[in-house]
């Protein structure tokens, strides 16, 4: 029969299922964190002109800590920010509760695997500290 | 026009935009780039918005699609390591491609992938031998169908894991899922069922685009207030596509989307050309 039936720890099924639900919590949790950010930011700068998008010039919200921080005191596009930040962690955790999934299943050579997708994804968030050319 | 006019516009247009991208199984993310760039939106502010969009409405979807049991959870681990180390390579070439290629690289990739998209059949699936490397990386599994549970073979994993380096490669560069390429790799190079290969691909959209996310935020590629109803807007528009597609008729619907994709695609290859970005 099929691999599964050899596995101990929880079915493929089971961890598909969760990490299903893990996703959808994810999405609505940022979305909602969006919105917020998005009707605060309406509110105060409906008004105004809007922002000159046609150039690419390089926002300053651009870290993580910053992000926090600008959220933290309700700014709204810092809360904007920290919403897409929630997002971009959804399948992060993802691929963090497989390795768990994958060490329960005692599936070693997957846990390898994992682990080599969440370095990749690890370095592309923080990179930019590593080699002191992202703004802390 | 003020701030809530432009926001209420963007996000109108990325409703259509991620209504679209369900209807035609393309996603928002082809979508939404060049109606972006029509409105005047920088090519780069455009694929950083758009990849947060495919980030939501990858995740968003994985949640139903779980639940029908197709989806393979070490096909798409295996194969996220090539997406991953690929849209790294395309985030970080980004900065060097100047904007009137990117333009026509995106195009281009938007015409490839409505024609692999609508050319696409599910493939017979015969009783085939199993393949040495897939079976020593356990990717051989089974799937529900009327008739019960069916086994299948996974083939060619060297191919299929090359072709998903450069659909990573393109979604890094372009802000997209290429959801088209990641498909035509596991139904097509490696021989794993459709449905499995279409399920599996949406799982995979959102873990390599998380890779790209990173270094897009470091680049500044990721306006706040842009993003905002991009995000929001292909994240309701898919959702409600997605319930259309359940009810209907959607050859004629293709149809009709597929010539505003075309002229999508030539419009970016035209003011790639013409440099008017």
């Amino acid at each position: 029969m099929s691999e599964q039936h050899r596995q101990s720890g929880p079915s493929d099924e089971r961890v598909e299922a969760v990490i299903g639900n893990l996703l959808r919590i994810g999405v609505i949790a940022s979305a909602l964190v969006v919105l917020l950010g998005g009707v605060l930011y309406l509110m105060r700068d409906g008004r105004q002109p809007h922002p000159r998008l046609d150039r690419f010039e390089p926002e300053e919200l651009r870290s993580p800590v910053h992000i926090l921080r600008e959220a933290a005191s309700l700014r709204s596009l810092g809360l904007i920010m920290l919403g897409l930040l929630l997002l971009i962690a959804t399948p992060v955790t993802r691929v963090i509760f497989s390795v768990a999934a994958f060490a329960l299943q005692r599936d070693y050579m997957y846990v390898l695997f994992t682990l080599l997708v969440l370095s990749v994804l690890l370095y592309s968030l923080f990179s930019g500290y590593l080699t002191g050319t992202g703004p802390l | 026009m003020n701030v809530l006019e432009f926001t209420g516009l963007i996000a109108v247009g990325a409703l259509a935009a991620g209504f679209l991208g369900a209807l035609t199984g393309l996603g928002g993310g082809v979508v939404i780039v060049p109606l972006l760039v029509l409105l005047g939106v920088d090519i780069h502010y455009a694929i950083g918005a758009s990849l947060v969009s495919v980030i939501a409405t990858s995740s968003g979807a994985a949640a139903s699609y779980v639940k029908e049991g197709y989806s393979n959870i070490r096909i798409g681990m295996f194969l996220e390591i090539a997406t991953t180390l690929g849209a790294l390579t395309g985030a970080y070439l980004v900065k060097i491609i100047k904007p009137e290629a990117l333009s026509i690289i995106f195009g281009f990739v938007l015409l490839m992938s409505a024609y692999l998209s609508f050319r696409q059949r599910p493939r017979q699936h015969g009783t085939e031998k199993p393949d040495r490397l897939a079976t020593r990386l356990r990717l051989d599994s089974s799937y529900p169908t009327p008739e019960g549970r069916l086994s299948y073979h996974v083939h060619r994993v060297p191919l299929g894991f090359v072709l998903m380096y450069i659909a990573g490669c393109l979604s890094g560069l372009l802000g997209i899922g290429s959801g088209a390429l990641k498909v035509l790799a596991m139904d097509q190079a490696m021989r794993i069922p459709f449905k499995v290969s279409t399920t599996t691909s949406n799982f995979m959209i959102g873990v390599t685009a998380a890779a790209t996310a990173g270094v897009y935020l470091h680049n500044g590629f990721i306006n706040p207030a842009l993003t905002m109803p991009v995000m929001l807007g292909v994240l309701a528009g898919s959702l409600l596509g997605a319930q259309v597609l359940m009810f209907a008729q959607t050859r004629v619907l293709r149809r009709v989307f597929s010539v505003v994709i075309l002229a999508l695609a030539l419009q970016m290859i035209y003011k790639g050309f013409t440099g008017r970005l």
